[in-house]
């Protein structure tokens, strides 16, 4: 059990990885949404995976709507990512993405959704994966909308003992939005990004 | 090998494949599309998709193919969400549920440099029927599982009312299914004075009552009964048992109901100690008129021959006459002692006596009283009737019935008070019959005069109390009928109305 949680060393490297990849999905968005995106500096977790739902309920506001999109990347490393939304911030994105107010429906904001997470999820880990020469593919996302955020409750539990959260906050120029993106590994990925991680150490 | 070239995998895939620029021009339209839509690869190349179907969101295709080609990834329809890219009608006619084909849509980069990407299409049309179907199902599990919850809270609601009742009422009741209890209610638990449901089940009947009467909860059904029950600390209590049995679902289903009756029975013994100090009262009362005759008769006797001897008058014979008439009335004095003494004293085995003779000396110890209050009693006796029987008991009963015409006549001012006593056999049973002419018992409380407190509630001095006693001594005890009516009757060319009593024992078989 004690392998499954990184040491000072290997979690200083993948802060640094994080960073790095972090920067390169802030590029992306900033060019494809022709705005000026920040994405703040990603945080590094590892918990228990029976504690992700009060995780997240820390993170988030009760009794507000969520939509949580998930999408699933596999190769050396695999896991899912989960980006979480509230139902405001992604009206702010939709208009971020040149849609009129009018036009703007709950079917719409799946689709903005759906993008955004790819979006992220390919910024984020195809540059950390071509970091660790680890390449991943993606399935397509899928996306929720919640009544709230501990509708989420366990749904990842029973396929992970610990989960990396590597989370930020995404905020975009003048409008008023908060997404949460998180990186889930699976155990067994843990191990693998473990032994990547100090590949990398080594060679410094 | 030699591979083949790209079209021949491109247009043998069972999938769409669609080479677009930025600018949504079409390089490149396998043959799965051809089949599909009707339209030739030869009439789309190098025109713009939106020409053919205007249906497309031309900045979201846009704004996808951006982004692929700007990650360097792959983006998506989703089909849940996007349903389809290409408006392509489906010709199926059994089972449609979609008039287009659904479709789930990945775009990759082809040429970055020239800002061209592939898309690859995929037919998820059955997919979405199933989930289609799927969704309908699980609406009509829905709608199922509220009929059912509701169903259930009916259910709930049903059986908390029930339990409501059951626990408020003043019964204790015991349930058995196939002789294992299953259900007890309050009342039960506090009865017997266990500590849960659990534990009162566990002891259930058998252990409440003494083992020596356990047949009789075999025996009778649906009657009530009358048992002693023990509770958890021994203790024994006086209870009134029913028991009904009913089948249900197969199976035998045993409900017990015992109500408390110890206190009834306290007020029921200490009724009848009232009942007969009352009657000793009364007979004291009587005994005094009945002594007042002979010991003046014993004072004059006595003063008499004293004078007498004073004188030296006294003569031998006037003395013995006078010690006679001393000795005759104080056997009088001690027989009325006798009458007295066996009236008190309760009856503790049956004995055969005779009818007339019971009733001659009821009449002796009443006499005076009866006497003072100028009451007529007519006695129609017939001398041979035997009863074996409780003979204080039935003294006790009909000096209650004699004065509570002795009462009714008084309180009703009636001026020649006459009481008749009867006895005959009819029918192989024994009569006694005792009316008066005291113009007979309200209609509205004739049914009532049997019973308990009837007195209290009514404040008619003289029925209830007494009559209640005399009801439960001549049936429960002696096993006979009281009845009682209003009758009409002649008697020396008049008629009259009053209460006639009537009691009846079965006849003595020789």
């Amino acid at each position: 059990m004690t392998e499954l949680i990184l040491d000072e060393d290997e979690q200083d490297c993948l802060q640094e990885l994080m960073n790095i990849a972090y920067g390169s999905a802030t590029a992306s968005i900033t060019e494809i949404l022709n705005a000026d995106a920040e994405l703040g500096i990603p945080r590094i977790k590892i918990i228990n995976a029976n504690e992700l739902s009060a995780y997240l309920k820390e993170e988030s506001e009760d009794n507000t709507p969520y939509f949580a999109s998930v999408q699933q990347f596999n190769g050396k490393i695999n896991g899912e990512n989960l980006f979480i939304i509230d139902k405001s911030s992604a009206k702010n994105i939709a208009l971020q993405f040149g849609l009129e107010e009018d036009e703007i429906d709950d079917n719409e904001l799946y689709d903005i959704i759906l993008e955004i997470t790819n979006i992220l999820s390919s910024a984020t880990i195809s540059k950390f994966s071509q970091e660790l020469n680890a390449p991943v593919g993606f399935s397509p996302p899928s996306v929720d909308l919640l009544e709230s955020i501990i509708k989420l409750d366990n749904r990842f539990s029973k396929d992970y003992k610990k989960i990396i959260i590597v989370s930020t906050d995404i905020h975009f120029e003048k409008e008023n939005i908060k997404g949460q993106f998180l990186i889930l590994t699976t155990d067994e990925s843990i191990l693998t990004i473990k032994t990547l991680l100090n590949k990398i150490l080594d060679e410094l | 090998m030699k591979l083949r070239d790209f079209g021949y995998i491109c247009n043998t895939i069972d999938n769409g494949i669609i080479i677009l620029d930025k600018d949504l021009e079409v390089h490149f339209w396998n043959k799965w599309l051809e089949s599909r839509t009707k339209i030739s690869f030869d009439e789309i190349k190098n025109k713009k998709i939106e020409d053919f179907f205007p249906n497309i969101n031309i900045n979201k295709l846009k704004r996808k193919i951006k982004t692929s080609l700007s990650l360097n990834s792959p983006t998506f329809y989703n089909t849940e969400v996007n349903r389809y890219l290409l408006d392509i009608p489906l010709n199926n006619i059994s089972s449609k549920f979609f008039d287009s084909m659904q479709q789930a849509i990945t775009i990759m980069p082809y040429d970055k440099n020239n800002d061209i990407a592939v898309l690859y299409i995929y037919d998820n049309t059955l997919l979405c029927e199933s989930n289609f179907k799927l969704t309908q199902v699980q609406k009509d599990l829905v709608n199922k599982n509220t009929e059912l919850e509701a169903s259930k809270e009916e259910l709930l609601r049903s059986y908390t009312t029930i339990e409501l009742l059951l626990n408020t009422t003043m019964e204790a009741i015991f349930l058995f299914e196939d002789d294992s209890c299953t259900h007890v209610n309050k009342k039960a638990i506090e009865l017997f004075s266990y500590s849960n449901e659990e534990d009162t089940k566990e002891h259930a009947i058998y252990d409440l009552i003494s083992y020596s009467k356990r047949d009789i909860m075999e025996a009778i059904i649906d009657e009530p009964f009358e048992l002693e029950m023990i509770k958890k600390d021994k203790s024994v209590f006086d209870a009134l048992v029913q028991i009904k049995i009913i089948q249900k679902d197969g199976k035998k289903i045993k409900i017990i109901t015992i109500l408390d009756i110890s206190e009834l029975k306290t007020k029921e013994r200490l009724l009848a100690q009232q009942s007969k100090m009352a009657a000793m009262g009364e007979m004291i009362e009587n005994i005094a008129h009945q002594w007042r005759q002979p010991l003046s008769t014993i004072s004059t006797a006595a003063s008499g021959i004293r004078i007498q001897k004073e004188l030296n008058i006294l003569e031998d014979k006037m003395f013995y006459d006078a010690t006679d008439v001393i000795v005759k009335s104080t056997n009088h004095l001690s027989q009325t002692i006798n009458d007295f003494k066996n009236f008190i004293k309760g009856d503790t085995n049956k004995v055969l006596f005779n009818l007339s003779e019971n009733i001659k000396t009821n009449l002796s110890i009443l006499e005076g009283h009866l006497k003072t209050n100028y009451i007529t009693v007519i006695c129609n006796l017939e001398d041979n009737i035997e009863l074996i029987n409780y003979s204080n008991e039935l003294s006790q009963a009909l000096l209650n019935i004699l004065n509570n015409s002795n009462d009714a006549l008084i309180d009703n001012k009636i001026e020649k008070k006459f009481i008749f006593i009867d006895t005959y056999i009819k029918n192989e049973e024994i009569i006694i019959e005792i009316k008066d002419n005291a113009l007979g018992i309200d209609k509205d409380i004739i049914k009532k005069i049997f019973e308990p407190y009837f007195t209290t509630k009514h404040k008619h001095q003289g029925k209830g109390l007494g009559l209640y006693m005399t009801h439960q001594l001549i049936e429960l005890s002696m096993k006979g009928v009281l009845s009682v009516e209003n009758k009409d009757f002649t008697y020396n060319k008049s008629t009259y109305t009053g209460a006639c009593f009537t009691i009846s024992f079965p006849l003595l078989k020789k």
